[in-house]
């Protein structure tokens, strides 16, 4: 369900499977573990395949971890249809960061799925 | 007021049409909830606009009526045959007593009313008798359409925060934001401002809350009641931010700053501040740290939320029809056919005078008055599936009283034609689907030995096919039964006992006046007017009948009918220095005519067009030109009757539309001629009725015969 992989331009941690509250335990701790060693953490959800709240509770509060510790949370892949369509469900997607700025990288910023 | 009773008048027949439909669609799909909701939104709107223009004894009936479909919306009560014929009945009752305050009558409540009331009511008082022991163990959440406002949008900006722990009873937020979604325009912004870092982070916990921006025809209750079992595990606030007036335009154009403040997110002083710079106020909010980025986000929200309300509300107002009087609609036909006349002459006399700016301008003119004849044409066009839906009823109805088992079915309701053409239909066709009842399907039991099923199909169906529109009515029954319609065909003398005829000339033979082959009478037909009224309905709109029939197998009746019949295409024809129009529709080709052609015939009216003989008529002789007939003349064929038969004329010129002018009183027995039409140069030609010169040809053809014998 969890891959990690170190490169030179950072680790990528590549989640597949159902994130959702069964996993969410897991998926928070293999976070907070990489979040610590990586510098820039790239995050491959691309093999997710079903997502909830809880999934997308855990996305958010990695990428403001990171954010606080002046790190850089990348979405390696962009986000799968399956997170996608929870992000819309929950009205997590949106035009602007929610700090500003500072946040323009916000994950939940998907240009094409505004206004659909 | 009575211009406002008399749209109401209007709007109830409109409802009461819609209803018919409904209910004879739900009685073959009881359990269809649409068509239940269907059914309980036109009786709804007919009590509430009864009520509203004082038609009080309809407001009573209706709402027994509608207290009965409530019953059933709700799933409480079955819909059987008995409450869908009780509540035909009553739309009946309803019927007339719209009319009769049409005609003027002051309209005593009719003992049919006050018994079909009572009938509902006594359904109503039954069925809570009977139900309420298990209604009392009901505890049935009402649906939330149940509490529907209708046609009155409100809009509502609800916040919803579930406590950290809802997910352990088992409750996903995200399907009740779903359910929020189903009542109306929903947008949603997730407020994740309370989402923790990784190291402080209860996986299992929910931080996100909601702000949702609703615009629905629900009540408020309705959204509560989503939220109805998680009410004590969260912080739900819901407000009406409708505008009193009911207009969403101000709000539209209240700027982000004043949305903040109006939702208490900033004061006003600390906006007025911030706008003497230039940025975004958004990103100046933000970047002053008076809001958090996320409250920006929801207020955007909200402001995209009402301009697309805005938006939408435009839309359907653009689409919105508006009522006209059909007088209106007539007169400005006719000034559109005065144009294209003017028009036309305004061609004529640019093309004599050989003036390229005056053509241009005639080009232009010519170019714009098609435009202009086309939408004019097609404001008056209507979908035939308002016709066609009445004949549902008919069908039920008779089919019950004859003791057959017959279903209705329709192709191509929504095909167009001329109000006029739809209006003089509706007799030709009652008709002829009431002869398919009668004469055409066989008693369920005769069916099922001749090895059909029970169910017998009258099928009405509606295309179009150029410049006119075909409609087919077609039976599956016993077919024509060509044996007797020759027989009595000879009994009344109508053809000789030797007479060959083909197949098609035979079944031609029904349309005849006082023809009928029935054997008895019934309340239905047989009385041998209904065919005749049929060919004299459809004559009168210039179009055509075909009959064709297999034994056994069922008959099928083919009318063709011109779109419109205001403007038609004709063939402009000239004998001598006069002109005539004919009908394009029935023209198959045109075909010289030589004197050594007339040799060929002996003397005889007939020419080998193509292989086969066609008789034909010579115009300038039917109608007595004393001139004489140049050397080469024109045969134009046509289909009349199922036949072909030629009219001879000196030139045919061409293509013309035509503006029908009509003949006026005085001329009102000359049959052969339909109306009349000015050309470009002012001359008037004639519309021939091409079918009714055919038969005065015959008469007199007839009359010839019998008087050589003497």
């Amino acid at each position: 369900m969890f891959e990690l992989v170190e490169g030179e331009r950072g680790a990528t941690l590549t989640v597949s499977g159902e994130l959702t509250i069964q996993n969410a335990s897991v998926f928070r701790d293999a976070l907070r573990e990489w979040v610590e060693k990586s510098d820039v953490l790239h995050l491959d959800l691309g093999g997710v395949t079903d997502a909830d709240l809880t999934c997308l509770q855990l996305v958010c509060s990695a990428h403001r971890s990171m954010m606080n510790m002046k790190k850089n949370l990348n979405m390696a892949s962009g986000l799968p249809g399956s997170i996608i369509k929870t992000a819309r469900e929950a009205g997590f997607v949106r035009e602007h960061g929610c700090r500003g700025e500072e946040s323009n990288n916000c994950v939940w910023i998907i240009r094409d799925e505004v206004g659909k | 007021m009575d211009k406002f009773r008399e749209a109401f008048r209007e709007e109830a027949h409109e409802l009461l049409a819609e209803l018919e439909t409904s209910l004879l669609e739900l009685e073959k799909e009881p359990g269809d909830e649409d068509l239940i909701g269907r059914v309980f939104r036109a009786m709804h709107t007919l009590k509430g606009s009864s009520g509203m223009f004082g038609f009080d004894d309809i407001k009573k009936l209706t709402h027994d009526i509608e207290n009965v479909y409530d019953m059933v919306r709700s799933g409480k009560m079955a819909v059987n045959s008995a409450l869908i014929d009780m509540t035909l009945r009553a739309c009946d009752e309803v019927k007339k007593m719209v009319e009769a305050e049409e005609d003027g009558e002051a309209v005593p409540e009719s003992e049919a009313a006050l018994a079909i009331s009572g009938a509902f009511r006594s359904l109503l008082e039954d069925f809570r008798g009977e139900a309420k022991p298990e209604a009392a163990h009901d505890g049935r959440v009402p649906r939330a359409d149940e509490e529907k406002k209708e046609g009155n949008a409100h809009t509502y900006r609800i916040s919803f925060r579930p406590a950290a722990d809802i997910f352990l009873s088992g409750t996903n937020p995200l399907l009740l934001l779903n359910e929020v979604r189903d009542l109306g325009l929903c947008d949603i912004v997730a407020r994740t401002e309370q989402i923790p870092s990784l190291n402080e982070i209860d996986p299992e916990a929910c931080y996100t809350g909601w702000e949702v921006m609703l615009t629905s025809e629900h009540d408020i209750n309705a959204i509560r009641d989503i939220f109805i079992f998680v009410e004590d595990q969260c912080t739900l606030d819901i407000e009406d931010i409708t505008d009193d007036s009911g207009d969403e335009e101000a709000r539209e154009d209240r700027k982000l700053g004043e949305i903040l403040v109006k939702r208490g997110d900033i004061s006003e002083p600390d906006l007025r501040k911030i706008l003497d710079s230039h940025k975004k106020i958004g990103e100046i909010l933000v970047e002053s740290g008076v809001v958090g980025a996320e409250k920006v986000e929801i207020a955007l929200a909200e402001q995209k939320h009402v301009r697309e309300v805005k938006q939408r509300k435009q839309v359907v107002e653009a689409a919105a029809s508006i009522r006209v009087p059909a007088e209106k609609l007539d007169r400005l036909v006719n000034m559109v056919g005065e144009l294209v006349t003017v028009q036309s002459r305004l061609s004529q006399i640019s093309t004599q005078r050989n003036d390229p700016l005056l053509i241009q301008v005639a080009e232009e003119v010519e170019r714009l008055m098609a435009d202009l004849r086309d939408n004019t044409m097609s404001i008056r066009m209507l979908a035939i599936g308002s016709t066609f839906s009445r004949f549902e009823r008919l069908v039920r109805d008779l089919s019950a009283e004859l003791g057959k088992d017959i279903v209705l079915k329709t192709e191509g309701a929504e095909t167009e034609l001329d109000k006029t053409v739809i209006e003089k239909l509706n007799d030709p066709l009652v008709h002829l689907i009431r002869n398919c009842i009668d004469h055409g399907i066989e008693a369920p039991a005769v069916r099922e030995a001749a090895g059909k099923p029970r169910q017998g199909t009258v099928l009405l169906a509606a295309e179009h096919a150029g410049a006119h529109v075909v409609i087919t009515i077609r039976d599956d029954g016993a077919g024509l039964d060509g044996e007797a319609i020759r027989a009595k065909a000879i009994e009344r003398g109508i053809i000789a006992p030797d007479a060959e005829l083909s197949e098609r000339e035979l079944y031609a033979l029904i349309l005849q006046p006082g023809f009928s082959t029935a054997r008895k009478v019934t309340s239905v037909s047989g009385r041998g007017v209904g065919m005749d009224v049929v060919k004299k309905g459809i004559d009168a709109l210039q179009g055509t009948i075909e009959i064709i029939s297999k034994k056994g197998k069922g008959s099928s009746i083919i009318l063709k009918l011109p779109l419109t019949l205001a403007i038609i295409d004709g063939l402009l024809v000239r004998i001598e220095e006069s002109y005539f129009i004919m009908p394009l529709s029935a023209i198959e080709e045109c075909v010289e005519l030589t004197n050594a052609d007339i040799a060929r015939a002996h003397g005889k009216c007939i020419a080998e067009i193509r292989g086969e003989i066609v008789p034909y008529l010579r115009l300038r002789d039917a109608f007595a030109f004393a001139g004489q007939r140049p050397a080469i003349e024109q045969i134009v064929t046509t289909r009349i009757n199922g036949g072909r038969v030629g009219f001879v004329v000196d030139q045919v010129i061409g293509g013309h539309q035509t503006v029908i002018k009509s003949m006026g009183q005085m001329c009102k027995d000359i049959k052969t001629v339909s109306g009349a039409t000015i050309l470009g140069d002012g001359t008037v030609a004639l519309i021939l009725d091409l079918p009714k010169i055919v038969e005065q040809a015959e008469r007199e053809e007839a009359v010839g015969r019998n008087n050589s014998r003497y």
